[in-house]
């Protein structure tokens, strides 16, 4: 998000937040979604893509809530027509001679527009037809095609083969063809929030959202392109409880966003300059400089990350939506084990609830080959963690990165079981001892993760390895 | 809502107050003096110059404070068997695609030279920036004199002198004010000077200045990066060579045949002379590629007509001569291989060759 769509979006949000009545409120927040959805979208070298992306992530949306949805209400066709008349009002800014209205270039031709909405319409109608016959199928179908999505986008050679096929489908040269050309904005985080529900929705649990609310759950535009992924459940409940008056949340929010803006424009933008990188990091003359560069770069992602969490969060305030939080401290944590509790919380905690409690329990249910209690934490972190790596991208070094820190954690709870009750002892009676206890153990955390950013942020294993040599 | 409303006023209230506050102070001005150079960092071996600054570390400003303060010279000890040389001049001094260590001054720095009959050490500052106009080299040399230097070399070329380079340059243009107190305390007198400046009320606001700011902040972050790769510019590994098959053109700035010299800025020369007082000052000639491809009987290269430049050369040697300044004319002493990426950039071994007939100049003017 730049900054001048953080402060359209403002603007726009605390207007809602004054009209009169909740029906109209949540239609406009509605219509606000969609073309926000098209808005925030960046522009992308392949023709039109800055138009089909935001209008797939849309189609999407749409598609498993048809697919996971008890809603029977006539209030769902409203919003598909709303939705709809949204989208059509973003294609009609093609005859509109303002440039970058809605989407950074302009629309595609209106024959196209159409044949897409008609397969999408025929789409959306199979899938009825199908969910009728049989849930469970289309809900794996399509829990399988979300996981083949994110699985196109974060694999550079799979992306750059979708690059390729859709430079040719729009007339474009594939020669020209690279993995940044797909820049299809928040995917990662859509597919996690759909995932969620086809996941809850196939294990028998009960979804009757609206499609409307939905659609705000899912492409809301503050938490968009960086997050929180937030609960739908905890979502709806605000988007349906009665606002307080804004000025409650007002200066919150505003606090809330400072705070962001601070941390993402000035901090983390002027540490990237001075941080690590995969073009720098051989060129380190001496480690002092190497190390700062490798802090530099943990501040940056920190404060990169958690500027946007903090602008999604009092954005969401505007509006009267409590956003969770998504980052807390992360790094001033005595162990590993508490940094992952703080750090990018929303995610590890939905990957906590949808792989590493399932795996667990999975493992300790089975009472035929009873597996050793060590054995279950080290896969399930592991696992846990490589999947949090992958999220990033499926490449060796995101994979080695899940891996250091799925080894982190397994060591951390053997120390940890085998250090506990000297720890709590030493809390009860040596109050100092602790308290440098706990600033060596931070230190340690702290260097773990540091070290752990070598293999984020450099692609090339070799030369990871070359800049770990370079610290010594 | 009235809440937010009152909320809205004292904020747009307190920002007022600041802005009113930061156009009286205008804090630009002495915040350039502020530097982590020389302290946490290592000062510049160069002024700071660049276009690219992601990948070179480096970039252009106009803060002249900022940018002295972030140079070696800016903090320096000077011994007493140091002999200072400053070197002023262009981009082929400043060592475009060259290395610091591998630049005139670079090479010439810690040598020791007999100097009235004295062993000294020398110990010389590149304060070449890389734009072609002598104004802009008056300006810096305006800087240089108040650290105390006991030579100052000058590298010069035609391309310098024509009037319309003099205020083309950002450093001159964003500077003009300074320069024209320059040109009143030397009595340069010049028809492309403004008699004076009417003052820009928006730039003195936060607004106006706001990139100014930026790039002292900027400045010191590539300090960093300055500090800890020792990288200041961009070392492309293929870059174009110079043209050696010309143009059939006979003109220089759109003149054919010898450049007026009423056209030329030669009245910086003796200014910068009177600004330098007992200050020797060692004209250089710069060295320019002499191709032989097609047209070469026509153009040296891709900037100066022979007959031109030649005209030139004849006037600068003779004014030099007839004011009794020291001059090194080295124009024509580096084959086309010792170019890099123009007609005036030399590469390394061009550089040690000039480095050789530099040093001699050097002792036989100070002896």
């Amino acid at each position: 998000m730049l900054l001048p769509d953080i402060l359209i979006l403002s603007a726009c949000l605390i207007l809602l937040r004054n009209l009169p009545g909740r029906n109209l409120q949540r239609n406009l927040l509605l219509i606000l979604t969609v073309i926000f959805v098209f808005k925030l979208q960046p522009i992308v070298p392949i023709r039109n893509f800055d138009f089909w992306f935001p209008f797939l992530s849309i189609g999407l949306t749409i598609l498993c809530w048809h697919l996971c949805s008890r809603s029977t209400q006539k209030k769902d066709l409203h919003d598909f027509l709303i939705i709809l008349a949204a989208v059509v009002c973003v294609e009609l800014t093609r005859l509109l001679d303002i440039p970058s209205l809605f989407t950074k270039t302009r629309p595609p031709q209106l024959q196209p527009f159409l044949v897409v909405l008609l397969l999408f319409l025929f789409l959306l109608s199979l899938t009825r037809f199908l969910h009728i016959s049989d849930q469970k199928i289309m809900l794996t179908s399509g829990m399988v095609f979300l996981i083949f999505i994110l699985i196109l986008l974060k694999t550079p050679s799979l992306t750059l083969g979708t690059s390729r096929f859709l430079r040719m489908i729009s007339g474009q040269s594939p020669e020209n063809a690279a993995v940044s050309d797909i820049r299809w904005l928040g995917v990662s985080y859509l597919v996690f929030r759909i995932l969620s529900i086809l996941i809850d929705t196939r294990n028998g649990r009960k979804f009757s959202m609206l499609l409307g609310d939905f659609m705000i759950y899912v492409c809301f535009p503050p938490a968009l392109s960086a997050g929180p992924i937030d609960r739908y459940d905890r979502f709806y409940k605000d988007l349906h409880a009665v606002p307080s008056e804004l000025s409650e949340d007002f200066i919150a929010a505003l606090e809330r966003i400072a705070s962001g803006l601070f941390k993402k424009f000035i901090l983390a933008d002027s540490l990237s300059i001075v941080s690590l990188s995969a073009q720098n990091s051989h060129l380190w003359i001496q480690p002092i400089w190497a190390w700062s560069a490798l802090f530099f770069y943990g501040l940056q992602i920190y404060f990169d990350f958690s500027g946007y969490s903090d602008i999604a969060i009092g954005l969401g305030r505007l509006i009267g939506i409590h956003l969770p939080e998504n980052f807390q401290h992360p790094y001033l944590k005595p162990d590993i084990a508490k940094f992952w509790n703080n750090w990018h919380m929303t995610l590890t905690q939905w990957i906590r609830s949808y792989v590493f409690n399932p795996i667990t329990r999975k493992l300790r249910s089975d009472k035929t080959h009873p597996k050793p209690q060590w054995l279950i934490i080290l896969v399930t972190q592991m696992i846990t963690m490589l999947l949090i790596g992958l999220w990033h991208g499926v490449t060796l070094n995101f994979l080695i990165w899940g891996a250091w820190h799925g080894a982190g954690l397994f060591l951390h709870q053997h120390y940890y079981q085998a250090t506990k009750n000297w720890i709590i002892n030493l809390q009860g009676h040596n109050r100092f001892l602790y308290h440098v206890y706990t600033f060596f153990s931070t230190a340690i955390t702290i260097l773990f993760v540091m070290t752990g950013w070598i293999w984020f942020v450099i692609p090339k294993t070799g030369d990871a390895l070359q800049f770990f040599s370079r610290l010594f | 809502m009235n809440k937010i409303f009152r909320i809205i006023c004292k904020s747009l209230l307190i920002l007022f107050v600041l802005l009113v506050l930061y156009s009286l102070t205008q804090p630009v001005q002495w915040l350039g003096k502020i530097s982590f150079y020389n302290w946490i960092f290592p000062g510049r071996e160069r002024l700071p110059f660049g276009e690219n600054p992601r990948i070179a570390y480096n970039f252009s400003l106009n803060n002249l404070d900022a940018m002295f303060a972030s140079h070696k010279l800016h903090r320096a000890e000077k011994q007493d068997e140091d002999f200072r040389v400053l070197f002023i001049g262009d981009s082929s001094l400043w060592g475009t695609l060259l290395k610091p260590e591998e630049t005139l001054p670079g090479r010439l720095d810690r040598q020791e030279m007999m100097i009235h009959g004295k062993k000294m050490k020398i110990q010389t500052y590149n304060l070449a920036y890389p734009t072609l106009a002598l104004s802009k080299d008056l300006l810096i040399l305006n800087r240089a004199i108040q650290y105390q230097p006991d030579l100052i070399v000058w590298s010069m070329t035609m391309e310098s002198f024509p009037f319309d380079k003099q205020l083309s340059t950002a450093l001159v243009e964003n500077n003009l004010s300074e320069f024209l107190s320059i040109a009143q305390k030397t009595d340069l007198h010049a028809a492309w000077l403004p008699a004076s400046i009417t003052p820009d009320r928006y730039a003195m606001t936060l607004l106006g200045q706001r990139r100014d700011l930026a790039d002292l902040i900027r400045l010191q972050l590539y300090g960093f990066m300055w500090a800890g790769t020792g990288i200041d510019q961009n070392y492309p590994s293929e870059y174009p060579k110079p043209m050696t098959d010309l143009d059939p053109d006979a003109m220089f700035h759109g003149i054919e045949g010898p450049y007026p010299d009423e056209m030329m800025e030669w009245d910086i020369l003796s200014a910068a002379h009177r600004l330098a007082g007992p200050i020797p000052i060692l004209i250089m000639n710069e060295p320019i590629l002499m191709s032989h491809g097609k047209n070469s009987e026509i153009r040296y290269n891709f900037y100066y007509p022979r007959q031109a430049y030649d005209v030139w050369r004849e006037t600068l040697l003779k004014t030099c001569k007839s004011n009794q300044w020291p001059v090194l004319d080295v124009w024509d002493v580096l084959p086309p291989s010792d170019f890099s990426n123009s007609a005036i950039h030399y590469d390394a071994t061009g550089a040690e060759k000039i480095q050789k007939l530099l040093s001699d100049a050097m002792e036989s003017i100070l002896n």
